[in-house]
């Protein structure tokens, strides 16, 4: 018993660091509450979140990553620190973090675009299981992966890559934990992520509470939460999306040659071009055109 | 996992003297490195590309027929503490069932046993890893018991009543694991093959014996894979050869199939959106109104056996001259950045042997990440 409690484990922890995204939370909570700290704060809980991993259990390591519109980087380990004592590494990702806001800030193409890009959490996502899968092949541990989001935006466009991302997290045993700082809606592909690999979804809209449900919900193991009582479940949407109108739905026809997803019956693929049989339909006479 | 694709010609020493310490060598510090790693993934890379671009079978329906009937008793076959023929037949398919569903994750499998002429359905169709291998477990655990004979007409009508159900969007198979010499039939096993074979349902045999002239009969009528693995650990290779979907031979036409993308409301309850039934796992067939039922994970899992992998070049290119030039390996290993998956430099040439440069991004992978991405990725982290 004693050996698995001291056992040592290694957390990669995804951020946000979306300032079009902290920057209308900001606003929102000044409207409410007169106070628009929330990316400061939610920093701040993370870094607390980070020191109490690594203070845990000793020889517990961390990757921290960094997700903004324009890509993804490696926050912890870096060339000028790559030790594991709580206090460096807070330090080196507060530098770190300072350093890509204000880079991502002065940046011409997220100043200019109207629409708020979402953060590129596909490329964060796969660097951190890539550094997982290199931690792992120097030094067996057991690991887990943490994603931290801002904003309600769906990632639609990350979806691809982010489904395969928790499949690849499923073979090396990973589980992915996931915090979505939002109001309103769930974000549909992270709990998908959460419930593939077995880790824990949870939507909070206080940056106030950050802390203590990190503390609480996400910071015991894969082993202590078999003791603690559950988080409360909420149902996952596992609903497709419609390749030709965008749509979400429920109920939906799968083309069988290259499973695109359509909401309408049609015709022909939009995708791979087959001319498509109905179903209840009889089989046409005409062939499928060669490709 | 046989990642070299080296087919093996026949036992081990049959083959031609293998200078297999030539593959190795020293990197800067003295310690031994085997050269072949990247050049086995650029061959795994070049057999992902060439499926790629044809027509696949995505959907599969697959009745797993295992033969327990007295030849597999046989020790000629043994490994660890599996004794037998049975027993490392077990001990394949328990590594067979994951890998099936990671590559077709709408598969279906199902579990029949051939014994004393008759054919058991142990496991109906269905798409519950859990279940094959409690199956697989129960039988391992009483001792691979085997008796009387094998029937593949039994076999071929057990799977076929299952199958049958399957509408024809999938691709209907059966895995026939035999160690028998012979088949006891009551009916001609050569008109069954003839009714498989214009039902379109592929049948693929992984022979512990030896070849047998029906059987290979059997899988070349239905366009199937014949093998008769060397070793124990061969017929792991042989059926994992067997989880990659399978080529289209003859063009098919394009089906639209109905399913449902249910909630998930509790760990074991998803909810069918058209009916309301309540199932316990996807995909499935919803109980009540026969949707198939499947979560948008499910599918997108599938989508990468479309899209060929990214193409990659070796950072340091292997020389063909006698004389290695060694400044110009200097001068390339250079240029290398550190990985853009785990930001790892290499310190050595050695190490900079296994680093790729993706052809798309131009950015540098090392070995670990390359492997991962074409594995389980599917994307190059400096292109998304
Ligand atoms: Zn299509
Ligand atoms: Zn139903
Ligand atoms: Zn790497
Ligand atoms: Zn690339």
């Amino acid at each position: 018993m004693n050996e698995t409690l001291s056992r040592s484990s290694l957390i990669a922890v995804v951020l946000d660091l979306n300032p079009l995204a902290w920057g209308f939370r900001a606003a929102q909570d000044a409207q409410r509450t007169s106070k628009s700290e929330s990316f400061v704060k939610a920093l701040d809980a993370t870094l607390t979140f980070i020191s109490s991993y690594l203070l845990m259990t000793h020889g517990n390591k961390v990757v921290v990553v960094g997700a903004h519109p324009l890509g993804a980087e490696i926050l912890h380990p870096s060339d000028t620190y790559s030790g594991n004592t709580a206090s460096m590494v807070n330090r080196q990702i507060e530098a770190r973090v300072n350093e890509l806001c204000r880079g991502v800030l002065l940046d011409e193409t997220i100043a200019d675009s109207r629409t708020s890009p979402a953060s590129r959490f596909n490329n964060a996502l796969s660097k951190a299981l890539c550094c997982i899968n290199r931690m792992r092949s120097e030094k067996d541990l057991p690991a887990r992966l943490m994603v931290m989001k801002c904003g309600g935006d769906f990632l639609s466009h990350q979806y691809l890559p982010l489904i395969n991302c928790a499949y690849a997290a499923e073979h090396l045993k990973v589980s992915i934990d996931t915090v979505v700082l939002e109001a309103e809606t769930d974000v549909p592909v992270l709990q998908q992520m959460s419930d593939v690999t077995g880790g824990v979804y949870s939507r909070i809209s206080e940056p106030a509470i950050l802390l203590q449900t990190l503390l609480t919900y996400h910071l015991p193991d894969d082993d202590a939460r078999k003791m603690l009582s559950k988080v409360p479940a909420t149902p996952v949407d596992s609903r497709a999306v419609c390749f030709k109108t965008r749509a979400v739905t429920d109920i939906g026809y799968v083309c069988s040659v290259c499973l695109s997803v359509y909401k309408m019956l049609t015709p022909i693929c939009v995708t791979c071009k087959s001319v498509l049989k109905l179903p209840g339909m009889p089989p046409s006479r005409k062939r499928k055109r060669e490709k | 996992m046989d990642e070299g694709g080296d087919k093996h010609s026949g036992y081990r020493w049959e083959g031609g003297y293998e200078r297999t310490w030539e593959a190795l060598r020293e990197d800067d510090t003295g310690a031994l490195i085997s050269g072949s790693s990247a050049a086995k993934r650029l061959f795994a890379k070049k057999r992902l590309a060439q499926e790629a671009g044809k027509r696949i079978h995505i959907v599969r329906h697959c009745v797993l027929a295992l033969d327990l009937s007295r030849s597999m008793a046989d020790p000629d076959l043994r490994i660890d503490r599996y004794p037998n023929r049975a027993g490392c037949a077990i001990r394949s398919l328990k590594e067979f069932v994951p890998k099936f569903f990671a590559a077709c994750p709408l598969g279906q499998l199902a579990l029949v046993i051939l014994q004393n002429k008759r054919a058991n359905i142990v496991v109906p169709l269905g798409g519950s890893e859990a279940r094959l291998l409690n199956a697989l477990k129960d039988i391992e655990v009483k001792g691979f018991k085997t008796g009387g004979q094998c029937s593949m007409v039994n076999g071929i009508a057990a799977a076929k009543s299952m199958l049958s159900a399957v509408g024809d969007h999938s691709n209907r198979e059966i895995i026939f694991v035999v160690g028998s010499l012979n088949t006891i039939d009551v009916t001609s096993p050569f008109s069954t093959i003839e009714t498989v074979a214009n039902g379109g349902i592929r049948c693929s045999v992984v022979s512990l014996s030896a070849e047998v002239n029906i059987w290979k009969k059997l899988t070349e009528r239905t366009d199937g894979k014949y093998f008769v693995p060397l070793d124990p650990i061969d017929i792991s290779d042989k059926l994992e050869e067997l989880t990659r979907p399978p080529v289209e031979s003859s063009a098919r036409q394009g089906v639209l199939v109905k399913m449902g993308f249910p909630q998930k409301e509790t760990d074991d309850k998803y909810i069918c959106p058209q009916c309301r039934t309540r199932v316990k796992a996807i995909p499935t067939l919803c109980d009540v109104c026969r949707l198939s039922l499947v979560s948008a994970a499910h599918l997108a899992r599938c989508y990468h056996h479309l899209f060929p992998p990214s193409t990659v070049t070796p950072s340091i290119p292997e020389q063909k001259d006698e004389e290695i030039d060694l400044e110009l390996e200097r001068s390339q290993f250079d240029q290398i950045k550190p990985c853009v998956g785990c930001n790892f430099a290499p310190s050595t040439v050695e190490q900079g042997r296994q680093f790729v440069v993706c052809d798309k991004c131009q950015s540098s992978l090392c070995g670990d990440c390359d492997g991962f991405i074409d594995d389980h990725l599917h994307s190059c982290p400096g292109c998304i």
